[in-house]
Formats: structure tokens, C-alpha cells, sequence
């Protein structure tokens, strides 16, 4: 008597098929363009929040974050699974919200003029009472090297890890910048001490 | 409270201390009330800049806008393909810096090139422009005494020689000033009483220079102009050896009309002079061409030149004898040369005509419009009409006096035909017998043919046509008469023993009531 007993593939169904960012990418790598689409609906909010945080403009946000995808899209069959996806991520935006402070550095020699007249007609508001403006022009106020991780920190929630890996630099670097972006902070801030801290 | 304390806390508020770091630094908190309120404005601090910050709006379209993006990039090709052009002007520029550093005199040898290639163009096929013009004694005249050459004459246009106020000289080719109208010679001639034999001999002096000033400027068909600057000297030569002569011949009339700025010249340097231009001859030319002007060597072989207006002339002459050969004779008629004159006519035609052609042109005529009918509707009519139509033939008996049989022949091949033979009277006198006996021939075939009598007959003619249905048809019909007979015949037999069956029916039926009576 032959028990031979029929092998019987077990297919995963779709609903539990993996869709961590690994696999998302390994799927796009095996042809499967949707994985692409659901690594960019699941992280295009940050990258285009980090974007905004880093050249406090609204507008430029998006042009940048579609740069940042395309360059994800086009790298993307070369990621070597050795850090997460979002570090990658995030180093890919930080850089090019550099590149585009560049551009934008290069456009400002040649029309200069609207720009710098904003920058020296720049005075801290002392009539503003709306708190939130104040901690902005505050926040605003601060070299970009500070005022980066502690955005990425307070408003993005990355980790001290993910911010390092980001901005290229130890996690020590990354503490104690953020350390000092917030005593900074607080020294812009303290003739509205007593109206902050109620 | 050190700096280190303040570090640590700060990162004790983000969470990102380590379990030892967390436990020490709370351990300082509890004890330290200034770390305390520390710990809270951090947090407060935290808060606020989370709270202050805008957040950014999400954007719903971003994938779509992405994707598009995408597919566009991938349409538009790789960035080698994007570069392609500079790459290719970046090629190009190493390329020509290697080729000049090792043939410096390229640049130069091609442009040289393009020059005299330039130049050979536009000295190509040069002609002598006065030969065409054929200088007169006046012309040459005017030449030495108002430096005017004319170039066109039709429309007044000259080579004007020139000097400049710093003594250069110049040439223009301009309008003239002077009116063409001639006679400055002769007025000069008369101006100085000279006798015949003196105008004659001035009439020599001019003529001789006449071939090599018609050599100094030569043009050709792509509008050059190459001048030779000898003709100054020419003129030079000339103004001096006419005022050397007309010195010698009345020197007190001479001295009253001479324009100003001639020398009087004394028959010793005019020899010199004249020897000097002609025997110079330089073939250096000055070129005018619509692009450029440029002066180069250039010699004028007036040798070949001249053998080819020979062939020229020769072959014009051949051409005229041809032409002279051809000898063309116009008939017009006079009738159409009178229509022509006929003013009445002319109104209502045109008549032109010369040599080659001759056209009438109606200029009134009225042309009906005829209605012309469907012709498809009379196809079918004479198709319908002609279906039964056969011809035969009356032939007469070759002797025309003797009496004899007449022969119809009915069909057209021998298996469907009929042969009739008649007696027809004498042939002489058919004009008198004919009709009787012809008409009572038509009464035999109408009976059995069943055709209409529509001829006429003709003493002479030998044979006739007759139209008439079709024998087999008429047969067909008796045949069908005689069925419908034996079918009527026969249905009077059954009606006959149909109502024989009725009345033995009806007999039947009263015997079997009588019997039973009625039955349910």
C-alpha cells in the first residue's frame, strides 16, 4: 500500500502577504510597482513634513518630496537592506533640502532684491502676542545645524538614531544639539518667559 | 546643575537615555529641585514647539502627480541621452583642438581655398565688355578728355575715372551726367578747322587704341566686372597723343578750348608716354562681384576669344541660311478674309488666322437643348420587338426576262429554315403584275404567317426583306387550341357524369328514407 500523501502548496493569502518596508521593496524589486506606490503613501507624509520643517516653506515641500521619490524610485533596485528604509529616507530629503537651499542660495544673487530686503527688515515682533508666532520666529531664529534635529525631534518624533543617520552625524552630536537648540530657544524667548509658561 | 545635567535631562524628555542614564538622572531629579523645575519648563518648552510649528496640509494627489512624473522621466530617456548634444559639441571641440595643434595652417590653407575658388567663380567666362559696346571715335574721345567709358549704353551707364582731392584715382561705375547725344568730336574737329585728311588721321589715332581699351574691362554673365587700372594710363596716352596732333595741326584754336587740367604735351613724351602704357600691359585686374571685390592676375586670351566669335558668326550664318530655307507659304482664302471684313458677320463670329492656324469663334449661336430620352427604355423596347424578328431573302432567277420560279428563303441557317418557291410573272413587265401578284402572295403567307403587309415593291431591286412572326410560334398556338379542345371535351364528360352521380344519389337516398324512416 502507497500512502503517499499529495503535497499541498500553502498559499499565503493576500491579506496576510508582508508589507513591511523590506518586503515592499522587494516586491518593487521583483517587478511589482504597487509596492512602490504603498512605500510612498506610507512615508510621504514625513518626507514632505521634514522638507517643510527644513526650508520653512510650504510651497517648495511637495517639488522637493516628488524629487526625493523619484530618486528613491530610480536607487531604489541598489538598496542593500543594511539600515532601515527610512534612514535611507530621511538622508535622501535632508540632502536634498540642501541642494535646493543651494538653488535657491544661486537664484537669490541673481534677484536679490526681495529677499534680502525681508531679511534686514527682519525684527523680532515684542507686540506679538500670539504665542505661537513668537516660538516660530523663535524657532526660525536658530542656525539651521540646531533647529533641524530639534524639528525632526520634537515636531517629527524621529529618534536620536534616525536623526544622526539623517543628518550624517553621531547621536552624541545629535544630543547635544538638541540640547542646545532648546537653550537657545529659551534665550529668544525670555522676555515672554512669564507669558510662555503660565 | 552642570551643562552635562541640563544635556541629559533634555534627552531624558525625548526619551533617548539609556536605562542607567534614566535611573541616574531621575535620582538627581528627586533631589534637586531646580532639576525639577528644569524637567517642567523643558517640557513646557517641548510642548510649545510641537504646538507652534504648522503642520503641513496633506497632499491627496501626491502619488498621482508622482507617477506621472515617473512615467514622463522614463519616456524622456537616459541622462547620457539628456547630455547628448554637449557631449557631442564637447567631442567635436577636443577633435578640432587636436587636428589645428598638429596642421596649424589649416584655418589658413581653407579660407585661401575658398578664395580662390571664390575667385575662379566670378573669372570664369569673362568677356570684354566694350567689344560688346563697340566704342566709337566719340567714345574714345569723351574717354581721354571726360574719362567716361560707356559701359551700357542703354541705360546711360559709365566707368567714370577719377582723381581725388589728394590726387588718387578712383573709378566709378555710375549714371552718366553727360548726355549720350554725341558730337563733342566733331565739335573738336571743327573747333580746329582740321581738313579731311587731318580728321582722318585723328580718326586713326583714336581707332588705334580702340582693341586695347576694349580689353581693359572685361564682365561676365555673374555680374563681375574686372577693370584693369591701366586704363588711367590709356587715358593718359591718348588725351596726350590727341593734343600732341592737334597741337601740331592749329595749336592757337587749340589753346582756346582745352580743358584746364590737360598738359599740353609735346610730341616727345608722348611718344615716351605711349610707349611706356603700351608696352606696360600689366594683367593685373581689379574684380567687381556682388560679394567682393578683389584684385588678382587674370590675362585675356583674345586669340580664343576671337576664334569663337568667328565660329559664332559662322554658325549665325548657317543658322540664317536655314532659316532663309524655310519657306512659308499662306494660303488664306478669300472667302474667310471677306467674313473677316463683313462687320455684320463679325458680330456674331470671330475669324482669326495667320500662318500656322485659322479659328472661327461663334460668339451668338443658340444651341437648342435637346431633350434626348432614356435610352436604356428604348433598348429594351427595340430588344422586346426585335426577339421574333427573322429576315429572308427573295431571290430572283439570274435572267431577268425569262419567266421563272422566285425563291424565299426564310432563316438564317438550314435547320430552322423554310424554302418557298413561287412563280412570278414576267419580270418586264412586274411593274404592271407585281402589285396583283405580290398582294394576293402577301393574302397566302398571311394566312399562314400571320404578318403584316408593309413593302413597297420595286422593279428593280432583286431581293426584299420581310419581317414576320415566328413560324413555330403560330404552330405552338394550334397545338395548344387543340389540348384546350380535348381538356374541354373532357370536362364536358365529367360534368356529364357528375350530375349522372348526383341524380343516382339523390334516388338512393328517397329509397332508404321510405325504408327505415327517421334516424337519430
Amino acid at each position: 500500500m502507497n500512502f503517499k500523501k499529495k503535497k499541498t502548496k500553502l498559499q499565503v493569502p493576500k491579506i496576510l502577504s508582508l508589507d513591511d518596508d523590506f518586503s515592499l521593496i522587494n516586491r518593487f524589486i521583483e517587478g511589482d510597482e504597487s509596492a512602490f506606490k504603498t512605500l510612498v503613501y506610507r512615508h510621504k507624509e514625513k518626507v514632505r513634513n521634514i522638507i517643510y520643517l527644513n526650508l520653512n516653506s510650504s510651497e517648495a515641500a511637495d517639488d522637493v518630496a516628488q524629487d526625493v521619490f523619484i530618486t528613491v524610485y530610480k536607487n531604489l533596485r541598489n538598496f542593500r537592506f543594511e539600515s532601515q528604509f527610512t534612514t535611507w529616507l530621511y538622508r535622501i530629503t535632508i540632502n536634498k533640502c540642501k541642494d535646493h537651499l543651494r538653488k535657491v542660495k544661486i537664484r537669490s544673487i541673481f534677484s536679490p532684491i526681495k529677499e534680502t530686503e525681508e531679511q534686514i527688515g527682519y525684527m523680532p515682533d515684542h507686540e506679538n502676542s500670539d504665542i505661537a508666532k513668537i516660538v516660530q520666529d523663535a524657532i526660525s531664529r536658530l542656525p539651521d545645524k540646531l533647529r533641524i534635529p530639534l524639528m525632526l525631534k520634537d515636531i517629527e518624533g524621529l529618534s536620536y538614531q534616525e536623526i544622526a543617520e539623517a543628518v550624517q552625524c553621531e547621536i552624541g552630536t545629535v544630543k547635544s544639539r538638541i540640547f542646545r537648540a532648546r537653550e537657545g530657544l529659551r534665550n529668544i524667548l525670555k522676555p515672554y518667559e512669564q507669558e510662555l509658561m503660565r | 546643575m552642570n551643562t552635562k545635567d541640563l544635556e541629559l535631562l533634555s534627552a531624558y524628555v525625548d526619551g533617548e537615555l539609556n536605562e542607567k542614564e534614566r535611573q541616574e538622572i531621575e535620582q538627581k531629579i528627586k533631589l534637586s529641585p531646580v532639576l525639577q523645575q528644569e524637567l517642567v519648563k523643558l517640557q513646557k518648552l517641548k510642548k510649545l514647539t510641537y504646538s507652534s510649528v504648522k503642520k503641513l496640509e496633506e497632499s491627496p494627489y501626491f502619488e498621482t502627480r508622482l507617477m506621472a512624473s515617473l512615467s514622463s522621466e522614463k519616456t524622456s530617456g537616459s541622462k547620457l541621452k539628456k547630455w547628448s548634444p554637449a557631449i557631442g559639441f564637447g567631442l567635436l571641440a577636443v577633435f578640432l583642438m587636436i587636428f589645428l595643434k598638429y596642421n596649424p595652417d589649416a584655418i589658413d590653407e581653407i579660407v585661401q581655398q575658398q578664395q580662390s575658388n571664390l575667385a575662379g567663380f566670378y573669372k570664369e567666362n569673362l568677356k570684354p565688355l566694350l567689344f560688346a559696346a563697340d566704342l566709337s571715335n566719340e567714345d574714345i574721345f569723351n574717354f581721354a578728355f571726360y574719362h567716361q567709358l560707356p559701359l551700357d549704353k542703354d541705360d546711360y551707364q559709365v566707368l567714370q575715372l577719377g582723381y581725388s582731392n589728394t590726387g588718387e584715382e578712383f573709378f566709378e561705375i555710375k549714371t552718366s551726367d553727360l548726355p549720350f547725344t554725341g558730337g563733342n568730336y566733331d565739335k573738336f574737329i571743327s573747333a580746329l578747322e582740321l581738313n579731311e585728311k587731318e580728321k582722318k588721321q585723328m580718326d586713326s589715332i583714336l581707332e588705334s587704341y580702340k582693341d586695347e581699351l576694349e580689353l581693359q574691362v572685361l564682365a561676365n554673365e555673374k555680374n563681375t566686372i574686372a577693370i584693369n587700372p591701366n586704363l588711367w594710363n590709356y587715358n593718359k596716352a591718348i588725351a596726350a597723343d590727341l593734343i600732341a596732333f592737334a597741337k601740331d595741326a592749329n595749336m592757337a584754336e587749340l589753346s582756346k578750348i582745352i580743358p584746364g587740367d590737360i598738359p599740353l604735351y609735346t610730341h616727345g613724351n608722348v611718344k615716351r608716354i605711349v610707349n611706356e602704357v603700351k608696352s606696360a600691359r600689366p594683367n593685373e585686374f581689379i574684380f567687381l562681384t556682388p560679394d567682393t571685390i578683389f584684385s588678382e592676375e587674370f590675362v585675356f586670351d583674345m586669340k580664343k576669344f576671337k576664334e569663337e566669335l568667328k565660329q559664332m558668326e559662322t554658325e549665325l550664318r548657317k543658322a540664317d541660311k536655314e532659316l532663309k530655307k524655310v519657306d512659308f507659304t499662306v494660303n488664306l482664302n478669300r472667302n474667310l478674309a471677306k467674313l473677316r471684313k463683313d462687320s455684320s458677320l463679325s458680330k456674331d463670329f470671330k475669324i482669326d488666322f495667320d500662318s500656322n492656324f485659322y479659328r472661327v469663334q461663334f460668339s451668338k449661336i443658340d444651341i437648342p437643348e435637346i431633350v434626348i430620352p432614356d435610352f436604356n427604355d428604348i433598348a429594351a423596347q427595340i430588344e422586346e420587338a426585335t426577339k421574333h424578328i427573322q429576315s429572308f431573302t427573295v431571290s430572283f432567277p439570274g435572267n431577268r426576262k425569262s419567266r421563272g420560279d422566285i425563291r424565299v428563303r426564310v432563316g438564317s441557317d438550314s435547320l430552322d429554315s423554310f424554302d418557298f418557291n413561287f412563280r412570278v410573272p414576267d419580270l418586264d413587265s412586274i411593274t404592271h403584275f407585281v402589285p396583283f401578284q405580290v398582294d394576293s402572295l402577301i393574302k397566302q403567307f398571311s394566312r399562314n404567317f400571320n404578318f403584316n403587309r408593309s413593302f413597297n415593291l420595286d422593279s428593280l431591286v432583286s431581293s426584299y426583306n420581310f419581317n414576320f412572326s415566328d413560324s413555330l410560334h403560330y404552330q405552338q398556338n394550334q397545338e395548344f387550341r387543340q389540348q384546350m379542345k380535348e381538356f374541354e371535351k373532357e370536362m364536358q364528360k365529367f360534368k356529364e357524369e357528375m350530375e349522372n352521380m348526383k341524380r343516382d344519389l339523390k334516388k338512393d337516398s328517397n329509397k332508404v328514407n321510405k325504408k327505415k324512416g327517421i334516424v337519430i
